[in-house]
């Protein structure tokens, strides 16, 4: 058993994310400024925002990567020895890299953050890590092809930190190796520009252009990653963090995924598995996302049943139904911030950092004026619901799908 | 700065190495200064691959011409063993360079010159220098740099620079079967075609996809043609991977002719100049 603290790594979009995703439970967020990331197309953070950031997390013992993981062009380097000392000064822990330029900028400037390899340059064995670990990387990001097996040896064989996806959606082509987004739209993939070509649904044909697939249902798309049922195994194996994927997704889906994988990590450490939660995580972490999730690459070559086939490939919900703003003790009552259509009848649970889930019917519904209504529909709208059990702020109330 | 296309070559000093892809290349060796060889398991997007014996003769047999042997495969860790032990054998045969596609071949001591192949990753001389000072002697350019940008690089670095000027261009890598499963999937029996093409509904162009042994391989559908610029490179690489044969030799045979190349591929091939002269973006908004 690996006695290290596993560090759960969480996506932050934005400074309001990277809060929730501490509040709920991670240890360390990732996130990209606003240039050099290749999230080239998501708001992102300012220097400033940055600063904030990194003090919020060090006031709450989490730590702030920055990704910095595009494949430079000659001109892109123009600021970035500056913008790499200002993170520095802004006390960033770690860079999360994949052009090995940036090794020799840290190295000349003497910079205080750790250097981390990004997925970006598709480690799969462990003299490739070694590479970087002799040119002062502490962490490796392993490709997200790697097996059990694979990150077992590399970790054993470097000593090197290791990082692996363990939830999210996934490249069908090894990262850093495709450039079908700048073919297909002029859109530069390795530079934050990628417009995922591999949702896109084709036409398959034969070498002489006759046409194979049943109209366009030829599709390369790959199901999510899921290493739910592999916890204990990556603990065993002693991956240092396991990293969520998503920093283009929505509060609710961040906060979902942190506390189920907090619980989970921290269930298997402390060796007190309860198995009637693990299948309430499975449940959780599918409606979350709405896309079918398997292993990939962690227990086989993924098949057949790892990819979709020109379907449709999420179905969309409204499980989210508001944040909770406050409570009223004498009332019991939880104030709501509404974003999603719910009213009284409907069964609901509220979850919060590091406490048991509350599931409830809504009983009463009145606005902020203390008017019943029979429904609440409108975005933003505080709403009171009757709440037997004190909730707090930033608690999440979905719908309860489970019982 | 835009390259102008030159009518011919002129003042071009860039060596010309051919990809081998079958073993009729070798035997008419027009107009080529040397050739690269794929290697048995550790190379891809070669339709003819050799063993150890095999390049030895080959060097013997060719000794006017700077052999390369590429291992452009990105390496899974358990093949490692064989790996080092495959670059080492080649190692000791005396080729001009070593192509490689993974950095843990740079943790190998080799005595060769080693060319790095990354396929995508090499965009700057920052990035080039890095792996210079690290033991590369020289690199693979991307595809999709500008020739302005190829000039810059070529006047900020020591390292040799090998570029693609002729062949469909490679535009991705999946370790996953993507067109056996879909076949499966759907009970569609597999033909065993070299490769199989993929268009989306709405658009006008075909791309090529192939599997082999590691996975899945997509390629541009139009076949870059850049023999009609001077490009400040130090070897111009032309791959017929997936092309006519027939084309192919008779391209080489009219290599300096570029309107004669350009008739004799018309008919069969829509061409294309990638990137050469076309910026890729990345921004589609700006920062809020």
């Amino acid at each position: 058993m690996n006695d290290k603290k596993i560090e759960l790594l969480a996506p932050a979009g934005s400074l309001e994310k990277l809060k929730w995703a501490i509040t709920y439970g991670a240890d360390a967020v990732y996130l990209g400024g606003t240039d050099y990331s290749l999230r080239a197309n998501a708001k992102n953070f300012t220097l400033n925002e940055i600063k904030e950031g990194v003090k919020f997390a060090h006031e709450h013992n989490a730590k702030v990567y920055v990704t910095i993981n595009i494949v430079f062009h000659n001109d892109d380097v123009n600021g970035l020895e500056e913008y790499l000392s200002n993170l520095d000064d802004a006390n960033v822990d770690a860079i999360i890299f994949s052009d090995p330029l940036i090794i020799d900028i840290a190295k000349k400037n003497n910079f205080n953050f750790e250097l981390h390899l990004s997925t970006q340059a598709s480690i799969l064995n462990k003299d490739a890590a070694l590479y970087y670990v002799n040119q002062g990387v502490s962490r490796i990001v392993l490709a997200r092809e790697c097996s059990k097996k694979d990150i077992e040896n590399i970790i054993r064989e470097t000593g090197a930190e290791v990082e692996c996806f363990i939830h999210g959606a996934m490249c069908t082509n090894i990262s850093g190796r495709c450039v079908l987004s700048n073919y297909f739209t002029n859109r530069d993939a390795n530079r934050g520009g990628c417009c995922q070509v591999c949702r896109f649904n084709f036409n398959l044909y034969d070498e002489d252009k006759k046409q194979l697939s049943s109209e366009d249902n030829f599709s390369i798309a790959p199901k999510d990653l899921s290493l739910v049922d592999y916890i204990k195994d990556m603990i065993n194996i002693g991956v240092s963090s396991f990293k969520l994927e998503g920093r283009m997704r929505s509060v609710y889906y961040v906060a979902t995924i942190v506390s189920v994988y907090r619980r989970l990590i921290d269930m298997y450490s402390n060796n007190k598995v309860d198995k009637e939660y693990i299948n309430r995580a499975k449940r959780i972490l599918y409606r979350c996302a709405n896309r079918d999730v398997t292993p990939q690459f962690f227990d086989k070559k993924p098949g057949e049943k790892e990819q979709y086939y020109g379907t449709r490939q999420e179905d969309s919900n409204q499980d989210f139904l508001g944040i909770v703003l406050d409570y009223d003790e004498i009332n019991k009552e939880a104030v709501i911030e509404q974003r999603n259509f719910f009213k009284p009848g409907d069964k609901v649970t509220i979850f919060g950092p590091s406490k048991e889930d509350y599931s409830f019917v809504i009983q009463t519904l009145k606005d902020e004026e203390g008017n019943v209504l029979d429904a609440a529909r409108h975005p933003k709208q505080i709403i009171k619901i009757n709440c037997d059990k004190r909730v707090n702020k930033n608690d999440l109330m979905r719908v309860n799908f489970l019982d | 700065m835009e390259l102008l296309f030159q009518e011919g070559r002129k003042n071009n000093v860039a060596k010309r190495i051919l990809k081998i892809n079958s073993l009729q290349e070798l035997k008419y060796p027009f107009n080529v200064d040397g050739y690269i060889l794929g290697i048995d398991k550790f190379s891809y997007l070669f339709e003819k691959t050799f063993n150890v014996l095999d390049i030895k003769k080959i060097i013997d047999d060719n000794k006017d011409k700077e052999i390369f042997v590429s291992f452009n495969k990105i390496i899974y860790n358990d093949e490692l063993s064989e790996y080092k032990k495959t670059l080492l054998d080649v190692d000791k045969l005396g080729v001009k360079g070593i192509i490689v596609g993974d950095v843990a071949a740079l943790t190998y001591d080799l005595k060769t010159d080693v060319i790095l192949d990354q396929f995508h990753l090499n965009n700057s001389y920052y990035t080039i220098n890095h792996y210079f000072k690290n033991g590369v002697k020289g690199v693979l350019l991307t595809d999709d740099i500008t020739g302005a940008e190829i000039e810059e690089i070529k006047q900020n670095t020591d390292a040799l620079l090998f570029k693609n000027v002729f062949g469909f261009s490679h535009l991705s890598t999946s370790a996953r079967n993507l067109v056996t499963n879909y076949m499966e999937h759907f009970n569609i029996p597999k033909m065993g075609k070299k490769h199989y093409e993929i268009k989306e509904n709405k658009g006008n162009d075909y791309y090529k996809i192939t599997e082999d042994d590691f996975g899945t391989h997509i390629l541009d559908g139009k076949l870059l043609n850049l023999l009609g610029y001077n490009l400040p490179v130090d070897y111009e690489v032309i791959d017929g991977y997936l092309m006519d044969e027939e084309i192919l030799l008779n391209v080489l045979e009219n290599i300096n002719d570029n309107h004669k190349v350009n008739e004799i591929i018309k008919n069969k091939y829509e061409t294309s100049e990638g990137f050469i002269n076309k910026k890729t973006i990345y921004k589609v908004k700006k920062n809020e």
